[in-house]
């Protein structure tokens, strides 16, 4: 559904984007993350033609975006950063103002503007101020905004910037709703943890793809494999040894006395085998369990890396 | 690197358009409208503040201005010393005019209640004027101003020519006057001399009564050259004037026959007086009485012309062939009502994408399915609306509310400002277009506004302006539309039509720029 090969954008002598290749498949959500000022607008300006590209070719819908028809554009959802809509008009009103500029007719946009504003629980703020409603109602208004014409594919920049985890976990969940209805959506954050609620993520680091994948290939990229904590009484030296010669563990790191951290091949084979080889050495195994690690270590690392 | 790859080179099925692209069309345009008539219906405050201040303003303007005849405050310093007569007409022709505050002889004063602003004017009169007459001199008042306002310089420079205009013509006026008075002596004596050429034709033969009568007649006689003399002077002056008067040679006539009359009645008296008794005879009192009667038609063909006539013979007398002639207020309303619907237009099209640009939406319309020109079109019918309402109740407004009139048609009136509000719209949209933020954006307008005031005929007329000044004036469209309303509503014709095509074609060509400007805007960067 998206194409970049080799896409690169500067502004003047600045290289914003440099030889980024992505291929984005339909019914997904693919996020993009990266630090704040890595090019992940860029991007995403590039996808909507608002950029050109100064090389590099990139496709949406099969076209570059520079030649979208209105027939493409209206199979897109945008939201860009901010709040890019009227604070003077009430809730109901901006949305309907965006349902007539994607040519809904009267009966249609009255029909949408309640079914979008309902998924988004701003119906009953409906005739309320855009100005007057909180941060979190204003990045939902401006979703269902994007939404409003039941696009296809959804574009959508920092769509949880600035909001609290609470806030932040609703978004992702009507995310997520929206992309089991068959919805490409390509979703940029600057928080490194969000990565795990996307099918893919491409990685950012200053202009370039650092890494690509899904949340858990780019852990195991990044870490080797998965990870076991391992807690158990009396570990030695030569525990460490024998877990070092089972066949799923690729590294074993002492982080406290009586705990062990084990990069594994897969959890599931592993944890047996772990189990099995420190009772038979006479230990007492208080816990031995998949350690969930978060995403910014996995970004640490690749981007340290890069 | 993916798992799941789809082939992005061939178009993607999309699915079908839903609705006719008409219909798609105008829900783009139409939600401009609606949007902005949501955001208006919300700013009542601001309706009135467009409609009812103008009104008010030009209410104001209307009774309070004064404008033609300032009365300036004004001091007269007389000389301490003035020996010569004084210009008898000069504090009543000033007082029609002046407002005199004080009468000084000391000019120091007179100067520093100038330098305070306590008096606009001081007037100097000159100590002898009738002496520096008979010098051959200008008797000259001297009048000082402290005014720094070109204008009213000028116009108090054009104000003393006029009043020196009115004093010398009075002036004159008084001397023929007295001229004139002098014929009065002449019918008085020729009254009595022919009274004493009737005593003397029945006198017969007696030489005493002869002789009394005689020296009567000589007494009268001998006044006459000088009567005459004087009166002759009073035609001859106007006849100066006035060649055609010079022609009937009554100045010349009185003095020739009161010469003749008196050499003939010294020639009889003479004789009487040699001892000769015999009487003047029929034919002498006859030729006597026929001098006289000539004498007193030549005075009266002096008196005919009365002294203000014979003082300025030439006079203007202004005819205004205007079907209608207007008050201040009904004159300067076409001019505020095109003015404001300028300033309007432009101002809310300069604005209005300074603000899409302030909160983000330029990138949203980039994205949207809507089409340049239906953005444009979209932005014209929503605060063309705005202008046009307001527009529209100020003109009801000065026309049911201040008499102002409507002589032409109102379908005329309609178009003009119609077609203004378009070309103000464009300009205005093509000034937001052009400039990178709401200041600047305001700060073009403003200047629009100011050149408008200046250049558009709103205050100078625009022949008083000269190249390539003037050509300011005709790149404002204020300019057309102030012409053409004030003939459509005070004249009830429309003298220029090239006014409204000007117009249109401004509009027009508005209209296209700013389309393309917009597909500037929208075109990837």
């Amino acid at each position: 559904m998206i194409s970049a090969q080799g896409v690169s954008k500067a502004f003047g002598n600045t290289t914003v984007i440099d030889d980024l290749t992505l291929e984005i498949p339909a019914g997904q959500i693919y996020g993009l993350i990266g630090p704040s000022g890595c090019g992940k607008t860029t991007v995403v300006k590039m996808l909507m033609g608002v950029y050109a590209p100064s090389s590099g070719a990139v496709r949406v819908l099969g076209v570059p975006p520079v030649e979208f028809t209105t027939a493409h554009r209206e199979q897109i959802g945008y939201t860009p950063q901010g709040f890019p809509l009227y604070p003077t008009l009430t809730v109901a009103e901006n949305a309907r103002f965006i349902a007539g500029l994607y040519g809904l007719g009267f009966m249609a946009r009255r029909r949408r503007v309640r079914s979008v504003l309902e998924f988004l629980e701003l119906w009953e703020a409906r005739k309320r101020m855009a100005r007057d409603i909180s941060g979190g109602m204003q990045r939902r208004l401006t979703l269902a905004c994007a939404l409003i014409h039941e696009p296809m594919l959804l574009l959508v920049d920092e769509p949880t910037a600035g909001l609290d985890p609470v806030l932040r976990e609703k978004i992702w969940g009507l995310l997520r709703t929206l992309r089991d209805q068959g919805v490409t959506i390509f979703v940029t954050t600057q928080y490194i943890d969000e990565a795990s609620y996307c099918d893919t993520v491409a990685i950012l680091n200053k202009g370039k793809l650092a890494a690509e994948g899904t949340p858990d290939e780019l852990r195991r990229q990044a870490l080797g494999g998965e990870i076991v904590t391992v807690d158990a009484s009396g570990l030695d030296k030569d525990d460490v040894v024998a877990l070092l010669r089972l066949k799923p563990v690729h590294m074993v790191e002492w982080v406290a006395p009586e705990r062990l951290r084990l990069t594994v091949e897969e959890v599931a084979t592993a944890i047996p085998e772990i189990t099995d080889a420190l009772r038979e050495r006479g230990r007492e195994i208080h816990a031995v369990r998949p350690e969930d690690t978060g995403f910014q270590e996995v970004f640490m690392k690749i981007v340290g890396a890069a | 690197m993916m798992q799941q790859v789809v082939s992005s080179e061939q178009p993607w099925p999309l699915p079908r358009k839903r609705g006719w692209g008409l219909l798609r069309t105008l829900s783009r345009v139409s939600s401009f409208y609606v949007k902005w008539l949501a955001e208006i219906v919300r700013q009542p405050v601001l309706m009135l503040t467009l409609i009812v201040g103008p009104f008010l303003v030009l209410l104001a303007f209307g009774e309070g201005v004064k404008l033609g005849a300032p009365e300036p405050a004004t001091v007269i310093v007389t000389q301490p010393n003035a020996t010569g007569a004084k210009i008898e007409p000069l504090p009543d022709e000033l007082g029609q005019h002046l407002k005199i505050v004080i009468t000084t002889e000391d000019e120091a004063q007179a100067r520093r209640l100038l330098v305070d602003g306590d008096a606009d004017l001081v007037a100097v009169l000159p100590s002898d004027p009738l002496t520096a007459v008979e010098r051959g001199e200008h008797a000259t008042v001297r009048v000082l101003t402290n005014d720094i306002d070109p204008v009213r310089r000028a116009y108090t420079r054009t104000y003393l020519r006029e009043q020196v205009a009115t004093l010398n013509q009075r002036t004159i006026e008084k001397a023929i006057r007295d001229a004139q008075a002098s014929a009065a002596q002449v019918h008085l004596s020729v009254a009595q001399a022919r009274q004493s050429v009737a005593v003397l034709r029945t006198a017969g033969g007696d030489p005493a009564a002869t002789r009394r009568e005689l020296r009567a007649l000589k007494a009268v006689t001998d006044t006459l050259p000088a009567s005459g003399t004087q009166a002759a002077l009073a035609a001859g002056g106007a006849g100066f004037v006035i060649p055609g008067l010079n022609e009937s040679n009554d100045g010349r006539e009185i003095a020739r026959s009161a010469d003749t009359l008196k050499r003939t009645v010294d020639t009889l008296d003479a004789r009487a007086a040699s001892g000769n008794t015999s009487a003047p005879s029929q034919q002498e009192l006859a030729q006597i009485d026929s001098g006289l009667l000539e004498l007193d038609r030549a005075a009266t063909a002096i008196e005919r012309i009365p002294p203000e006539v014979l003082s300025a013979p030439f006079n203007a007398e202004l005819e205004n062939v205007a079907p209608f002639v207007p008050t201040y207020i009904g004159f300067y309303a076409p001019a505020v009502l095109a003015l404001l619907m300028q300033h309007l237009a432009i101002t809310l099209g300069a604005l209005s994408m300074a603000r899409v640009r302030l909160l983000g939406l330029l990138e949203l319309l980039q994205v949207a399915p809507v089409r340049p020109r239906e953005v444009v079109i979209g932005n014209y019918l929503s605060y063309g609306s705005l202008c046009l309402f307001a527009g529209a109740a100020l003109l009801a407004a000065l026309v049911f509310g201040l008499g102002v009139p409507v002589f032409g048609s109102w379908l005329l009136v309609g178009a003009t400002l119609g077609l203004l509000m378009l070309c103000a719209l464009g300009i205005g949209f093509i000034i937001s277009l052009w400039s990178n933020s709401e200041q600047q954006a305001v700060q073009v307008s403003m200047l629009v506004l100011i050149a408008t005031v200046f250049f558009s005929g709103f205050i100078v007329p625009q022949d008083t302006l000269a190249w390539p000044v003037r050509g300011i004036a005709y790149l404002l469209p204020a300019t057309y539309a102030i012409r053409a309303l004030q003939d459509i509503m005070l004249r009830g014709i429309l003298r220029e039509p090239l006014d409204l095509i000007v117009l249109g074609s401004v509009a027009a060509a508005c209209f296209l720029l700013t389309v393309q400007l917009f597909r500037r805007e929208f075109r990837a960067k």
